[in-house]
């Protein structure tokens, strides 16, 4: 076995992430920057079905393996991670380009991971250094954020491992394959943890949470790989699980109302990715070909928009300090470049014909509508206008548009513009060309977007979603942008909670005090009762020679002997 | 920090009512294409006329204003959590 089929794509990353920390601007940029480009190179040397197998502790592990659904997330992971190098480098920043590239490795190797307990170890590598992104926001709200992430998606690793057991108990092997919701509680374990990641409704709080307060470019890396990563085990695991039709579709909906009101764009866009989820994860329940092609693909080209719309979001928040959109307004005076590639990424989401949204989530809503699921497919079709909505309009209207607040600063940084032309060329690549993403999607496609009659129904629907927020706003019916937080299902763990076991804490924290000045007490005591026994000056005190010592220890062993045998 | 001084075409509200104007006659046009052409409809509700303007744009009125009455729930200062935790933000 050559070394290439021996280690699994991803963790060259990982390593190249740890060494650089060590190596000055230079060396460390050079070393990052090649590490994605060859595990996409190792990607596609890699033959499907190629697989390693490893035997500890009488388990036997599958560290890699390699199928059209891995490939596929492999590659768009390992593009992700160059372009969030790039962008991040128009700054110095050693923690987040070295934790962020450990982070893309991880989550790469997971999607080669054979076996459960493997997936296990790179999905709790992925969550530790995650937080590290989260924390680099620097600021308290960002720890305290970052503490509420990282026990979340520890919890999300903690319940997978606990799957891992049972399904091993149950079934007698660890393989990482489809597995059934009616196989009981190892199935059930696993299914909570990947939905813990994949932000299921009322489950998702940590990425509103936690992803707003990273730096420009730590939203960046984090929008791509921790919940795609869900994405993909779910498809793995659980494709043509009925149950994810309407938890899907329900993700589809809800998030959209809050991203409607929220102030802080960069949540707003966190909002539209919970959203964007939930058509994936229709795709994932349907299980047809075109669905789970449908769901590849759309996890393919959202990585790439929903980094666009965050790398602008970063850009600006970059250059004004702020990305509150009540403080925002006519940015595109100043920053011409960084709102074009901001419409991108918006045409994108949105599904406008040519741009890469449009083929991904066409192959979704196509789908449920061959299955004949009237009223999922009736929720994706309203929550495409719920897209248009919060990232298609609001996002680059506030911003960029509306009311000029006198931002007058410098465009973007060339390292952002680089990253972000790079990433908005692909996302029309996608959408002009989309043979080229069809080549790589784990299923045969026959699928034909540019039909007459769908580009048709699409931009009727586009238009007349902008039609009707024209509309609104100019009677002024939209919402204004407001500064403040809207509550959502993290009020319950981080105020109700807390407030019903303040008076528990309370209690607590006394009965900790009390037993604390006891044993205080207590070893104070004993202390020196030991100091008076064996001070210079006590009867067992003072130095002895090696020949007393020896017959005291003889007359003790004799002791014991005795006692022992006269029992 | 710059200072552009130069007047942008959008500053104009003159130019903003055109592009308010194209965007509804685009509606319009797109509308009226539709009866053109064969949508290829998988469920009874597609056969509606003009389905797919006005199910979005009463989708989207809908979204807006019911987060309007969502956000006289929901809303709160900015520092609510900073005030309502301890150690928290």
């Amino acid at each position: 076995m050559n070394l290439l089929s021996a280690c699994p794509p991803g963790l060259w990353m990982m390593i190249a992430g740890v060494l650089a920390v060590a190596l000055p601007r230079g060396p460390r940029r050079l070393l990052l920057w090649t590490a994605p480009v060859l595990e996409l190179a190792h990607i596609w040397i890699l033959d499907p079905g190629t697989a390693s197998a490893l035997a500890v502790a009488g388990m036997h592990l599958e560290p890699l393996r390699v199928d059209a659904l891995s490939r596929v997330f492999g590659t768009i992971f390992s593009i992700a991670a160059l372009l969030s190098l790039i962008y991040g480098s128009y700054h110095d920043d050693r923690v987040e380009e070295c934790s962020g590239t450990v982070y893309a490795g991880a989550a790469i190797a997971a999607t080669f991971a054979g076996d459960l307990l493997t997936l296990f170890i790179w999905w709790e590598m992925t969550a530790v250094s995650s937080v590290l992104l989260v924390w680099r926001g620097g600021t308290p709200q960002a720890f305290a954020a970052g503490k509420r992430y990282l026990l979340i998606h520890v919890t999300s690793g903690v319940l997978l491992l606990w799957g891992a057991v049972e399904y091993w108990h149950l079934t007698g092997t660890l393989a990482f394959d489809h597995m059934q919701l009616q196989m009981g509680r190892a199935a059930w374990l696993i299914f909570l943890a990947f939905g813990i990641k994949a932000c299921f409704p009322l489950l998702h709080n940590w990425l509103q949470d936690a992803y707003p307060r990273s730096t420009p470019a730590g939203s960046v890396w984090l929008s791509a790989f921790s919940t795609k990563l869900a994405v993909y085990a779910l498809a793995r695991g659980f494709a043509g699980t009925d149950l994810l039709i309407p938890i899907g579709a329900t993700m589809t909906a809800f998030p959209i109302f809050f991203a409607v009101i929220e102030n802080d764009l960069r949540k707003v866009l966190s909002y539209s990715l919970n959203n964007q989820l939930g058509f994936m994860l229709v795709g994932i329940g349907i299980g047809t070909e075109l669905s789970l092609n449908g769901t590849a693909a759309h996890a393919f080209s959202h990585i790439l928009y929903k980094g666009l719309l965050f790398m602008s979001m970063g850009a600006v928040l970059h250059r004004t300090g702020t990305v509150e959109a009540s403080r925002l307004g006519g940015l595109y005076k100043s920053m011409p470049l960084t709102a074009m590639f901001c419409i991108v990424g918006s045409l994108s989401i949105a599904g406008f014909p040519l741009f890469s949204g449009f083929i991904s989530k066409s192959m979704v809503i196509d789908a449920a509508s061959n299955a004949g699921l009237l009223i999922p497919w009736m929720v994706l079709v309203f929550a495409s206008a719920g897209v248009m909505d919060h990232s298609g309009i609001k996002v680059p209207f506030f911003a960029f548009f509306a009311h000029d607040q006198g931002h007058r600063v410098d465009e973007a940084p060339r390292p952002m513009l680089i990253a972000m032309g790079i990433t908005a060329f692909l996302c029309l690549a996608i959408g002009v060309w989309p043979q080229a993403l069809y080549a790589i999607l784990p299923y045969p496609v026959e699928f034909h977007p540019y039909h007459l009659a769908h580009v048709i129904k699409q931009l009727e629907l586009l238009t007349f979603s902008a039609i009707a927020f024209g509309w609104l706003y100019r009677r002024g019916h939209y919402p204004p942008e407001i500064p403040g937080v809207n509550l959502d299902f993290d009020w319950l763990y981080r105020v109700a909670i807390p407030g019903m076991l303040r008076p528990i804490r309370t209690d607590v924290a006394a009965a900790h005090r009390w037993i604390e000045t006891r044993l205080r007490a207590a070893s104070r005591t004993v202390w020196t009762s030991l100091a008076n026994t064996f001070s210079p000056q006590a009867p067992f005190g003072g130095v002895i020679s090696l020949e007393q010592g020896l017959i005291w220890i003889c007359l003790t062993v004799a002791g014991v002997l005795l006692l022992a045998y006269s029992g | 920090m710059k200072q552009p001084d130069r007047k942008h075409w959008l500053d104009d509200p003159r130019h903003v009512t055109w592009l308010w104007r194209g965007l509804v006659a685009f509606g319009l046009f797109v509308t009226l294409l539709e009866p053109l052409i064969d949508l290829h409809p998988h469920f009874e509700v597609e056969n509606q006329p003009f389905f797919y303007d006005w199910f979005p744009f009463f989708s989207y009125v809908f979204i807006v204003l019911f987060s309007k009455e969502l956000r006289k729930l929901l809303w709160r200062p900015a520092d609510y959590y900073e005030r309502e935790t301890e150690d928290d933000s």
